[in-house]
């Protein structure tokens, strides 16, 4: 019986997958890019390179995917937008095609900030496993095969996933966080300009600023001291360690500079400091 | 000499007399509280006597107070003596000491409340009337909460002892009477230092083998990290060496349990009977020295009674972890994180985080397992204002391997009493919010393991360094002795990532393979002739470390280092000479290894 649900569900989402080809185009300034086909390759879809005076440089995607448990499948739709790092900026819902949990209930406002959350961490725990590993049937099961993964546990994902929709933001982690990133990352290097590294850096986004961080020669940390400056006030540890380690020496023999760096301590980490601490004493 | 000077001559002359008088009249002595014949509930820790110069006895009792320890001591002349002790407050802030006690001699209980020192140093305690030549000096601990004391100090003289590192060793041995070298030497084929996995797989193999062996362990139970008292499971293959490592390996219980008991019970059972195995538990060895690049002896200490033997041998295994017989002798290592260039072993998908740019420290962290338990009854848990500071609002039941701490500017060695002690906060924190939560009024702290578990710190250098690229490749060795399947991870904090995330918090990256092989090459020094490295020490870089790392690894390592010494012992040979001149014959021994019996 439950065999035979998942096969009629799967033939559904086939045809459904058909039409879906006819899509609509996104704005004028998007040119498509590439494809970026769903997790079991049923849906195919198209990502766009767009631009426009607001919102600067960005990758855009209406994602239809199919989400399955163990005995059901049905079908989510989302307008995803990436930054040029390939990290997620946003997503839309589309009009009539709410987000639900528990296979009926629409998403909250809040449902939807706490999916968003999780969609944007790189490292999140639903994206590790495969998502019965979250399902704990005992409650005492026993750690997992090797140093390092001993499952997450029941509590850690009801902190990233949505009750009731698990396996949604499961799928939509994979396919937004997946092998895309890599491609989108590709696409931003081979097309790199002055305007794209600005962009980057002035991001809220931690991860998309070392994304450009890690492009810098020493003249350009000189020559952009004070946006530096601005990122380190973010407090995202990783890329101030980066950040610190990465500061040229020249930034360090002028008294101006260290100053300022002395101004930004107290949005510093320990990691950071120490490595600082050589330099400006 | 002016005349002025020449009136005062004959004053200092007799102030000298005097004071020289008196000082040859006072008293003292020093009291090292590892030497107590009863420690009551407090436990003897000697993790950081390389930092803090001493074990000591501490009071783990995870919240309630423990039972005194107490001894008698001799007194050469009856008098009126002043009197300190030497302990550290080891979570100092805006709220009480979290490890306060008392001392008591004989009736008399000190009003003074001690372990209220900042950093480790003396409190002075009182004054005390001696009127008889014996008597009994107890420790009594006021809060459960890790109190601690080095030593006791009694002088006829208000002078408080020094405390600066070298200045206090110096004092110490002199105050102790110890000579510069042990008066007791034994004599072995082969010294193995480290009873981990490891260890006492390199035991097991040369025993076999006919080695006589030294295996010196500053624990009472063997196993390290794989021990009862601070209980993760094995992990890795067997490789060829099923037959030893089942002896000692542990079943696959969730890290933190109980039933590691049982393995130290089988782990021990198997040790002890191997006749050729002298097996030196709460031995902590505390010096080596090597001549001509060769180790000459190791000199170990008692924790408890801190008598010493010199050991001397033609071979030596360093499986200490921590790399110390390596680092006292002169042997090569790298620590922290290679640049991703060093090795070549970047890795895009994780950047920063799996390879940095630039090198570092930032390695993976140590940690202290716990658990807690619902009882019948409903139970308290005090405040832990001292803890929370860490703890913030995080809340647990229990502790796995993600319980974890690093940072740069933190050696796992030099730093690890406040690692160690950073986890306890994380811990007694996390707990007591817990506790907070309605429907936990049953719950205990059940084991929180007063030892830190490491992950990483020294790695000698061997001939060959082990990388990742070794693992991409599936380079097959010639003198592949260790095999391995595990993916190969490295930890690194979730704070670095996300700044909700508590600091004692790990994650894990994954880089997954089929199958990879480790070079015997890797288990010797570079430069120091007659040293073996086996655990976490051997040669590798930071990334390299991250697959093999596991006990079932390390014990193979251990097991293939046995049999390597066998070898020298055979040809009156180095390390390097079994893989330069005797590779087929000792391979032969390493493949053979599941099919040998005892033979001993
Ligand atoms: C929380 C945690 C979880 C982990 N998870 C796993 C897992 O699931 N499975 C797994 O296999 N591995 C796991 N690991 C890794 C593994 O435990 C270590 O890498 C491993 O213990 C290294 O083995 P070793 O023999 O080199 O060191 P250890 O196990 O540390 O043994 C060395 C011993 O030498 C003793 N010693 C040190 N110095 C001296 C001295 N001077 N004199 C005398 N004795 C001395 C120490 O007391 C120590 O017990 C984990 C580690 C931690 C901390």
């Amino acid at each position: 019986m439950k065999n035979t649900i998942l096969k009629l569900s799967v033939i559904f989402i086939i045809i459904i997958g058909i039409f879906s080809s006819f899509k609509n185009k996104p704005n004028p300034n998007c040119s498509k890019i590439l494809e970026l086909p769903s997790l079991d390759g049923v849906f195919i879809n198209d990502v766009y390179f767009c631009e426009t005076e607001t919102e600067g440089a960005y990758y855009y995607s209406k994602i239809e995917t199919s989400v399955c448990s163990d005995t059901l499948c049905r079908i989510v739709n989302l307008k995803v937008y990436w930054d040029l790092a390939g990290n997620l900026k946003k997503f839309d819902t589309i009009p009539g095609k709410q987000l639900t949990k528990n296979d009926h209930i629409n998403f909250t406002s809040e449902d939807y900030s706490k999916l968003l959350k999780t969609l944007k961490d790189n490292y999140s725990v639903i994206g590790k496993k495969h998502v019965g590993a979250f399902i704990e049937k005992d409650k005492f099961r026993k750690s997992d095969k090797i140093d390092g993964v001993s499952g997450a546990t029941k509590r850690t994902i009801k902190e990233e996933a949505v009750e009731g929709a698990l396996y949604s933001t499961h799928t939509l982690w994979k396919l937004i966080n997946g092998t895309i990133k890599k491609q989108l990352k590709e696409y931003t290097n081979s097309n790199y300009s002055e305007k794209f590294k600005l962009q980057l850096l002035n991001s809220e986004n931690g991860n998309t600023n070392l994304f450009a961080l890690q492009k810098l020669k020493d003249d350009d940390y000189v020559e952009q001291f004070d946006l530096i400056l601005k990122i380190m006030k973010k407090k995202h540890s990783l890329v101030n360690f980066y950040i610190s380690k990465a500061l040229p020496q020249s930034i360090f023999k002028d008294e101006i500079s260290k100053q300022k760096l002395k101004n930004v301590w107290s949005f510093l980490d320990e990691n950071s400091k120490s490595v600082l601490i050589e330099n400006l004493n | 000499m002016t005349e002025k000077n020449k009136c005062l001559k004959p004053i200092i002359t007799l102030l000298s007399i005097l004071l020289f008088g008196f000082q040859l009249y006072s008293q003292e002595f020093l009291i090292e509280t590892e030497n107590f014949s009863n420690k009551g509930g407090w436990v003897v820790d000697p993790q950081f006597v390389e930092q803090m110069g001493s074990p000591y006895l501490m009071a783990h009792g995870i919240g309630k107070p423990v039972k005194n320890a107490k001894t008698i001591i001799k007194i050469k002349e009856k008098g009126n003596y002043h009197l300190w002790v030497r302990t550290i407050n080891w979570a100092p802030g805006n709220w009480e000491a979290p490890g306060k006690f008392k001392l008591k001699i004989e009736k008399k209980t000190f009003p003074k409340v001690l372990g209220t020192n900042k950093n480790w140093n003396w409190e002075y305690v009182g004054q005390y009337n001696f009127n008889k030549k014996e008597a009994q000096i107890e420790l009594l601990d006021l809060t459960g909460f890790n109190g601690r004391c080095d030593a006791i100090y009694f002088s006829t003289k208000n002078i408080a002892p020094p405390n600066k590192k070298n200045e206090l060793k110096k004092w110490r041995n002199k105050m102790l009477q110890q000579t510069k070298s042990p008066n007791k030497t034994e004599n072995f084929d082969l010294v193995i230092v480290g009873g981990g996995i490891a260890g006492c797989a390199a035991a097991i193999s040369a025993a076999e083998k006919g080695l006589k062996v030294a295996l010196i362990h500053d624990r009472p139970v063997l196993g390290g990290n794989a021990s009862g008292e601070i209980r993760v499971h094995t992990e890795g293959i067997y490789g060829y060496f099923e037959r030893i490592l089942k002896m000692i390996d542990t079943d696959h219980y969730p890290n933190g349990s109980p039933e590691a008991y049982d393995d130290d019970e089988k782990r021990m059972k198997n040790m002890i009977s191997y006749k050729n195995i002298h097996l030196y538990l709460n031995w902590r060895a505390y010096d080596a020295v090597s001549i001509n690049n060769t180790v000459q002896y190791v000199d170990a200490k008692h924790t408890s009674t801190s008598e010493r033997i010199r050991f001397k041998a033609p071979l030596f295994v360093d499986s200490t972890g921590d790399g110390w017989i390596g680092f006292w002798t002169g042997a090569k290592f790298m620590y922290g994180r290679e640049s991703k260039s060093t090795f070549n072993e970047g890795w895009e998908t994780h950047g920063e985080l799996w390879s940095p740019e630039k090198a570092d420290n930032f390695v993976m962290g140590s940690s202290v397992l716990w658990r807690s338990k619902k009882l019948e009854t409903v139970t308290s848990f005090p405040k832990v204002p001292w803890a929370i500071e860490v703890a913030k609002d995080y809340a647990a039941v229990n502790g796995e391997w993600q319980w974890e701490f690093s940072r740069n500017d933190l050696s796992q060695i030099d730093d690890a009493e406040q690692i160690r002690d950073h986890m306890l906060k994380a811990i007694f924190g996390s707990f007591y919010n817990e506790k907070q939560k309605i429907g936990n009024e049953k719950l205990a702290l059940k084991w929180v393991s007063s030892l830190v578990g490491k992950r990483e710190s020294r790695r000698l250098i061997g001939d060959y360094i082990y990388t990742l690229n070794d693992v991409k490749n599936q380079v097959d060795f010639k003198d592949a002795v260790v095999l391995e399947k595990r993916s190969v991870d490295v930890h690194y904090q979730q704070n670095l990532n996300n700044p909700e995330k508590p600091n004692f918090l790990s994650e894990a990256l994954f880089f997954r393979t089929s199958g990879y092989k480790l070079p015997y090459r890797s288990l010797y020094s570079k430069n120091i002739n007659n040293l073996f490295m086996a655990g976490r020490d051997f040669s590798c870089s930071h990334i390299g470390l991250g697959g093999p790392r596991v006990m079932l690894t390390t014990g193979q390592m251990g097991a293939a280092v046995g049999y390597a010494a066998s070898i020298c012992k055979k040809y009156k040979t180095t390390p390097r000479a079994v893989y330069q001149k005797h590779l087929n014959e000792y391979m032969k021994l390493v493949l053979s290894s599941s099919n040998q019996s005892q033979n001993n």
